[in-house]
């Protein structure tokens, strides 16, 4: 970023600079009015019209190939003029002014809005001089020195030197756009060196957008940008997990800490489809990428998010659920810098479920059958633990979860350039262990950045990066009917304590299902491998044709292979029972993705105007291909190759689909005076995954922008308004994400069938596909605000937005009854609005001995169906939509069921109340009380049933999203903090995680403590009288509002100490910085979830707890 | 400079051109592992992989299912045995089949959507095929059978809904999804007259039981279609059509009656000639998951099939005579002494040998197989032998013995059966014939029938049917086409008797008077759940189905 900055802040100051340059003094010093040149030329550049004069004359144009484009043709025909009078002639033919200061004349572009033709610098008497640095050590060209209450300044050259007149007790204020400001008194010192420290917000800060990048202060469409600082000191192991409540409009939501598997569900401003995919599209460095969440944290220099429909249009077709874009990190400078930064320490799960003990487990057993399975003897045998083979107490929680994982990462950088190249290369290493035996993650990251000057037009930038991750997880022994860890996590969930983990002898116990408890399926040779080598080659090439005109050719490779391994080996359980055969399984993923894409760029100012015209090509395609392979029957569990498996049974399958996308784009940037901004793009689109006739799509947009800050009556007549922008857009995007053949009419494999003792290949049509297919497509309208006060102490954004999709790419299986007897391929079916609020604000008090910031986000979304197409089905009970899940005006992922009015107290009460017989034809005193709502009169009927007495209960989509970052600085110590949270949102625990005694499984403590009882019938207990549940569930296990939970939660995400080492002490260690801190992740949570379980975990028991984790760090540069 | 610029320039626009119109036509793609349907009906070849494809309608292999994936699957078709007065599904009184006749069947058991979802689904296979076999050019005599082959196997679809449901929509062609939502149910009337209507015009053009060869076996043959239209006569009570029917596969001569009992249901006798029609498994490449279902924990099964008392009290002593417990021929030591054979190759009894010895006795805390602890074992302390292969030593999901539909002895009583309700006398020729075969071949060997009395008969009938098919899927659709299950399905079940256990389940605390473990009670509603509702998830999209 800074190296960006510098440059834009460079061309700003360039063209806006009101300060004349100086330099030191030359007696005798001729001036350009004062001696005549000839010049004769037809049509010729610049570049050798100078040359023609510096011959004539002695004189040394200076100038910088990057603001003044030296091409541009003039004719000349002068004799025997002044050097003043040719240099404006050519400036009325050109956009280009000079300055001479002594013997240079400085070429210059010129100032929008005004036309200054030549001048001449007084020449001033230098007594100070000096140098001026960033913080990195490199030089910092264009920063304007102003002596404070005088008009006189001046401005550093290139490598960053000045020089200025200026007495003892004046005051230096050294500017540049991006940094803060430098105030120096003039001691009696004749040099001043200067470093400038960066700030981080500033009106001119630059903002990542499609194919480029823009001043914030231009910005009109809704951005929101996450720089390196905010990414790089976190401890989490998915990249997504550190936009958790950093950005408006983003809602992360992770469901589990699975080890490599850890990212959350990414979706920008709600949920934008019911049958297609919702995930945003993600680009690093411009190209799509699958592996976001594997991303060194390290490596990356900012995240854009793009949210409304102009400026993630120039990505059209895949943009309707926003963008989210990467930049990696350049070098910066001429300096190699070598820095290190790594952390290691110790995870834990938020929260885990508690089970009741076996002597309670059996109480309660015999509560449920309503007979005494368990004596009272057989009870005190649990609870005095004499027999524990046969009446043992298991943990299996405790016995699954034995581990309080490492986790550690690191890091090297190193990074520097020369005049003509920058590199960047960065080595990382993560190592997450899990929760569970046999279970961690380890990743490599490589990445390799380089940018070279080719000649004075020609610029490469090559990007390669390597992510290469392993996955270790346990396997369960061969034959049961669970085989991942998840699953055997799952079983923990399932499995009472009145199981025996192990015998006396050392056999295993049987466990529910008769093939042993979680304790022995994690101690076996059964394992887990996945291995995966994502390669990622981007180049670009970008040819400066004119100084106004650039073209760039981008080329891209990305390849990911993922090779895994399973064995499901054999295992005694005890001596008539031995699990097996043992199988061994491989998979082999490979994806290949390529992309070619044109871009041509052209930036011109007339006068007032500024214009920007981009327009580009570009294709990608993509092939998949998967191989897999097994043979059991394995000799033993240590040769793990399939050739030592039998050749009886050996199976192997293959297959492999392909995509393509062409596109077409462009967009018109337009500002007058940096007043009113304009912006239109378009991008035409052609996808594979649609039919010959409807592959192609248009998407349109255009958004626009009044600065009224900058309007006259109020610039600079108030000094606490930096900046007041309100903006509009409006604009139609894509998405495609659907199967990669949804249309086309197919006869599918893997429908064999046997005759005659011989397996015969067979076909089937699985799906009915629509030839009419095309996009879905989301219509966005965003109105919004920027406000910048007192100098960026306090800024404030809020944005209305609107997001309406239409021909939602739905495959309406639940709309469409069974009889039609075929899965449904998407039809272009059904409209979805997703509208809201999303508001920042930021406040912060820099200074250097103390500072401190505060910076909140709230984000309001209305989920809303506004029409199913073909689910759309009216409901006897007035509701329209499929009768289960999609409901017109109501949001999506409900909980549609019941309204529970606590729990019958007797049978008086049974008998009273409305007939259940449709749901519950036998209650209880106990079940649950389900209300009568309605009947087919619209009044209640005085019967509960299906069809009248369901109602839409709660949305699994968050309606409130918030965030709080908190920060200080005092002397070298840092503090930060994250809290985030989520209101109004449904959560539901079904199966083993929410019900007693499920297909024979366990009891939760809660369960326990807040059930209903026959000696206390209380009305509102918070469980159920106890039954056993099976697949089928019980009455009482229907969708209901007793079962719904409260999701809203309000967790500390992130708190990290930091101290940072002075430069004294940095000397003496001959360092340039070190920084120490301790940082906890995922610290606590505030909820009225269940106990045991984090609110954004929605399960029926295979999960994997979600990870908190407490490290200590280093940041070290040398 | 300049030179090099418009050589620059000529080359960009050359290698832009070349990429764009290159590119296009990448926008075109199919895909790479399935047949196009424009383009699949062109050979015999291609029509067979499509016959097979509807064959195999949605039968789930190698992974135990938790619902029923077809009727013919074992988890369709022997699982429905758990509503009837022969069995008790492990998991419990709240198990979706024993709700379907315990009183608290209701629209959103999730078998119902089960069971709804892949006949609909067969039939829409069915259709499709029958619409499409007509483009592929082959030899018509055996475009005719294929015809046949899937004309049937939508008719098995529609002969058992019609059986539990009554009244379904009856489609018949391919539906789009608007068409879908909106069908009406059309009378059991008109259904069952359909069925009749197929079963006479396809049973021509398919080959007999002797006419298939062995490579075909699995293929639905005459004899597989007159069965099922003698058994929708003999539910119909159409008892002289049923007589006739079932007279004709008899008179075919191909089928028989075969000495060994106990391997008709195992690998090693599958292809017996007793065996008309029989869902196909085969080991690893097509199985089933039965055995993970159905072996005793002790052998690492989910022994989710307990039958229950009122069926092992349904085999007669080896004499001929009912069982009682007063009996001298009642041994309490081994509940198979002196019984019926075909008991001992049913029912696992505590102390039966099986994969070592299999103990269900509610003291024997240290028995995998302990009846009663809150274990997942047997329910009633009685396990299933019949099906389940002791000799099978692999993957129990991946086992291969075949799961008969209809076997001979069914048709010779059911034969029985339609000339008894026809209201025929019946003569000792018509019982050696018939029941005798059954109960006569070599492995069983129980004395002949000799009653010719209706009355008698039918009730010795009834029984033999009962314990010849027992467990094979068939009786709870005999409770209610005889109309029984009001009687027989309200009542309180037991299982095996355990005289002197210490720890008894017992009804409301009263000792059952043979000490019997208390299993559970059904009552059900006559009236009510004779048909079963059609699944909620269905009436939410097309309310006009309720």
């Amino acid at each position: 970023m800074l190296s960006k900055r510098i440059l834009y802040g460079f061309i700003f100051q360039l063209i806006f600079c009101t300060v004349l340059l100086a330099n030191s003094g030359k007696a005798q010093r001729k001036n350009i009015d004062q001696i005549k040149v000839s010049v004769r030329v037809e049509n010729t550049p610049l570049e050798a019209v100078f040359i023609n004069i510096e011959k004539q004359t002695g004189f040394a144009f200076t100038y910088n190939t990057g603001s003044v484009d030296v091409l541009q043709h003039v004719d000349l025909d002068v004799d025997q003029k002044t050097v003043y009078e040719v240099l404006q002639e050519i400036s009325n033919q050109t956009d280009v002014r000079f300055i001479q200061i002594n013997d240079n004349i400085h070429v210059k572009a010129q100032q929008r809005g005004s036309r200054e033709g030549v001048s001449i610098a007084e020449p001033i008497r230098a007594d100070v001089t000096g140098k001026v640095l960033d913080e990195f050590g490199q030089p910092l060209p264009g920063v304007t020195i102003i002596i404070e209450g005088t008009t006189r300044g001046t401005v550093t050259d290139l490598e960053g030197n000045y020089e200025i007149a200026a007495e003892e007790g004046e005051v230096l204020v050294f500017s540049f756009i991006g940094f803060k400001d430098e105030r120096v008194t003039v001691q009696s010192q004749s040099t001043v060196n200067v470093t400038m420290l960066e700030d981080e917000k500033s009106l001119d800060e630059v903002v990542v957008v499609g194919y480029g990048e823009q001043k914030k202060a231009d910005l009109i469409g809704a951005v929101s940008q996450l720089s390196a600082d905010k990414i790089d000191n976190r401890q989490v192991t998915s990249t997504s997990n550190i936009l958790t409540g950093q950005v408006p409009g983003v809602t992360v939501i992770q469901r589990g800490g699975r080890p490599g598997a850890s990212g959350g569900q990414i979706n920008i401003r709600g949920v934008g489809s019911f049958g297609a995919g919702t995930n945003p599209l993600i680009l690093v460095d411009g190209i799509p990428t699958n592996s976001f969440n594997e991303i060194d944290p390290n490596d990356i220099e900012s995240i854009s998010v793009l949210k409304d429909a102009s400026s993630a249009a120039i990505y059209g077709a895949r943009a309707a659920n926003g963008v989210i874009l990467v930049t990696t990190k350049m070098g910066k400078g001429e300096k190699a810098n070598v820095s290190y930064s790594g952390y290691v320490g110790f995870q834990q799960a938020t929260e885990y479920p508690e089970f009741v003990n076996s002597w309670e487990f059996a109480e309660l057993y015999n509560e449920a059958d309503g007979n005494q399975v368990y004596t009272a003897e057989d009870i005190q045998k649990y609870r005095d633990g004499s027999d524990p083979d046969n009446y043992p107490n298991t943990d299996f929680i405790g016995q699954v979860f034995t581990k309080k994982p490492v986790q550690t990462a690191h890091n090297l950088t190193i990074n520097g350039g020369s005049k003509t190249s920058k590199y960047n290369l960065s080595f990382g290493y993560l190592f997450q262990d899990g929760l569970v035996v046999n279970n961690n993650y380890s990743r490599y990251n490589v990445r390799m950045n380089l940018e070279n000057d080719l000649g004075p037009k020609l610029k490469l930038t090559s990007r390669l990066a390597l992510i290469n991750s392993l996955i270790n997880e346990p396997s369960a022994p061969a034959t049961l009917d669970v085989t991942d860890m998840v699953g055997i996590i799952g079983q923990s969930i399932r499995f009472p304590s009145i199981y025996v983990d192990r015998y006396s002898n050392g056999d295993y116990g049987l466990g529910v299902v008769g093939k042993g408890t979680p304790v022995s399926y994690l101690n076996n040779e059964s394992f887990f491998k996945s291995k995966s080598l994502d390669i990622n080659a981007n180049l670009k090439l970008d040819y400066q044709l004119t100084k106004s005109f650039k073209i760039s050719m981008i080329g891209a490779y990305n390849q990911s292979t993922g090779d895994d391994k399973r064995l499901l080996a054999t295992q005694r359980l005890n001596s008539s029972i031995t699990l097996g055969p043992n199988i061994l399984t491989v998979n082999a993923d490979k994806n290949y993705y390529k992309t070619f894409q044109l871009v041509g760029d052209y930036d011109k100012i007339f006068g007032l105007h500024k214009i920007n015209v981009l327009a580009g090509y570009s294709y990608e395609d993509n092939l998949n291909e998967l191989t897999s392979a097994s043979r059991d029957k394995l000799a033993n569990n240590d040769l793990t190759q399939l050739d030592v498996g039998a050749p009886d049974n050996q199976k192997n399958s293959g297959t492999a689909s392909e995509w393509a996308l062409m596109s077409f784009f462009g967009r018109i940037k337009y500002d007058y005076v940096e007043k009113y901004l304009f912006e239109a793009t378009m991008r035409y689109d052609g996808s594979s995954r649609f039919p010959t006739e409807e592959k192609f799509a248009l998407f349109p947009s255009a958004a626009i922008g009044w600065r009224i800050s900058e309007e006259g009556f109020l610039k600079d007549k108030t000094s606490w308004l930096d900046d007041l922008k309100l903006k509009a857009s409006y604009g139609i995007l894509g998405n495609q994400n659907i199967g990669n053949y949804p249309y086309q009419n197919t006869l599918n494999l893997d429908q064999n069938y046997s005759f005659g003792g011989i397996v015969s290949t067979g076909v089937v049509r699985n799906v009915i596909t629509d030839s009419t297919l095309h996009w879905e497509s989301t219509r966005t309208v965003d109105i919004g605000m920027d406000v910048s006060l007192w100098q960026g102490k306090v800024s404030f954004g809020a944005t209305y937005f609107n997001r309406f999709t239409y021909d939602i790419l739905n495959s309406p299986t639940s709309s469409v009854s069974s009889i039609v007897g075929f899965g449904l391929s998407q039809q272009n079916s059904g409209e979805l609005r997703n509208s809201g609020i999303e508001m920042d604000l930021t406040y912060r008090h820099t200074a250097e001995k103390f500072g401190f910031w505060a910076s909140g986000n709230l984000t309001i979304i209305n989920n809303e169906i506004i029409d199913l197409g073909v689910g759309n089905i009216a409901q006897p009970n007035g509701l329209v939509g499929n009768g289960n899940s999609l409901f017109i005006g109501y949001p999506m992922n409900i909980y549609y069921g019941y309204q529970a009015d606590g729990l019958f107290v007797n049978e008086e009460e049974v008998s009273n109340w409305p007939t259940m017989s449709a749901i519950n034809p036998n209650p209880k005193p106990g079940d649950i009380r389900y209300k009568d709502i309605s009947g087919p009169d619209g009044v209640p009927d005085g019967k509960v049933d299906p069809t009248y007495d369901r109602t839409v209960l709660g949305s699994q989509i968050p309606k409130y999203n918030f965030g709080l970052n908190l920060g200080a600085n005092f002397k070298g110590f840092d503090l930060s903090m994250l809290i985030q949270g989520v209101a109004q949102v449904k959560g539901y625990l079904s199966g083993d995680a929410g019900f007693a005694f499920n297909n024979q499984g366990g009891v939760q403590k809660w369960q326990m403590e807040e059930r209903w009882t026959a000696e206390n019938p209380d009305r509102n207990a918070g469980y159920p009288r106890l039954e056993f549940v099976s697949n089928a569930g019980t009455p009482n296990t229907l969708m209901s509002s007793f079962w719904t939970l409260n999701g809203s939660y309000l967790k500390l995400r992130n708190v990290q100490l930091g101290y940072s080492l002075s430069d004294a002490a940095l000397d003496k260690l001959k360092l340039s910085r070190l920084r120490m801190y301790v940082s906890a992740e995922n610290i606590f949570t505030w909820s009225n979830y269940r106990r045991g379980w984090d609110p954004e975990v929605n399960t029926a028991r295979a999960y994997y707890p979600i990870l908190g984790n407490y490290t200590f760090g280093v940041n070290l540069q040398f | 400079m300049k030179n090099l610029y418009k050589k620059y320039t000529q080359f960009g626009i050359i290698l832009l051109a070349a990429i764009l119109f290159s590119c296009v036509d990448q926008l075109e793609k199919s895909p790479l592992d399935r047949f196009d349907n424009a383009t699949f009906w062109s050979s015999e070849e291609n029509a067979m992989l499509a016959l097979t494809g509807v064959y195999r309608g949605g039968i789930i292999q190698n992974n135990p299912t938790v619902n029923p994936s077809n009727w013919w699957a074992y988890d369709g078709l022997l699982f429905m045995e758990f509503a009837s007065d022969n069995a008790y599904d492990r998991r419990g009184d709240n198990s979706a089949f024993h709700r379907l006749s315990n009183g608290t069947l209701t629209s959103s058991i999730n078998i119902l959507e089960s069971y709804w979802s892949s006949s609909y689904k067969n039939v829409a296979n069915c259709n499709f095929f029958l619409e499409n076999i007509d483009k592929v050019p082959m030899d018509e005599h055996v475009k005719q059978r294929m015809k046949s082959e899937v004309r049937f196997l939508r008719a098995a679809q529609y002969y058992y809904m019609s059986q539990f449901w009554g009244s379904v929509p009856l489609v018949l062609e391919t539906l789009n999804p608007d068409e879908a939502n909106s069908v009406v149910k059309a009378p059991k009337t008109k259904i069952v007259s359909f069925l009749f209507n197929e079963f006479s015009e396809i049973v021509e053009s398919l080959p007999s039981h002797a006419e298939l060869p062995s490579s075909e076996r699995g293929r639905v043959t005459k004899q597989t279609v007159l069965a099922f239209q003698g058994r929708l006569q003999l539910s119909e009570k159409l008892w002289k059509e049923a007589e006739h029917t079932y007279g004709e596969i008899i008179s075919l001569g191909e089928n028989s009656i075969d000495p060994d009992y106990a391997g008709l249901f195992l690998k090693s006798n599958e292809n017996s000639d007793e065996i008309i029609f029989s869902t196909q498994y085969i080991d690893n490449l097509g199985a089933n998951a039965m055995l993970q279902h159905f072996y005793p924990a002790l052998a690492g099964g989910w022994h989710l099939f307990n039958p229950l008392g009122s069926l092992a009290e349904s085999y007669n002593f080896i004499d001929g005579s009912p069982f009682s417990y007063d009996s001298h021929l009642y041994d309490p030591n081994n509940l198979l002494n002196n019984r019926d054979p075909r008991m001992e190759a049913t029912i696992l009894v505590d102390g039966s040998q099986f994969k070592g010895t299999y103990v269900t006795h509610p003291d024997s805390a240290s028995s995998p197989d302990q009846l009663g602890a809150g274990k997942q074992t047997t329910q009633t302390g009685y396990g299933l032998k019949k099906f389940v292969d002791e000799s099978f030593s692999g993957d129990l999901r991946n086992y291969g013995g075949n799961t008969p539909i209809i076997r001979y002895a069914e048709i010779l009583l059911s034969y029985l059966e339609a000339k008894l309700e026809g209201g025929n006398s019946i003569s000792q020729a018509d019982l050696d014939q018939t029941i005798n075969l059954v109960r006569g071949r070599a492995s069983v060997n129980l004395p002949p029938i000799t009653t010719t009395d209706s009355e008698e008969l039918r009730e010795l009938l009834r029984n033999e049917r009962r314990v010849e098919l027992a467990c094979e899927g068939i009786r709870y659709w005999d409770l209610l086409r005889w109309e029984i299950a009001k009687d027989v399905l309200n009542a309180d079940f037991y299982g095996a008797p355990f005289p002197g256990a210490q720890k008894m389940r017992m009804k409301d605390g009263k000792v059952d008077p043979h000490n019997r473990w208390y299993v559970t009670t059904r009552s059900f509603r006559e009236g009510v759940d004779n048909y079963w509702p059609v699944p909620q998830t269905e009436v939410n999209i097309n309310p006009a189905l309720e």
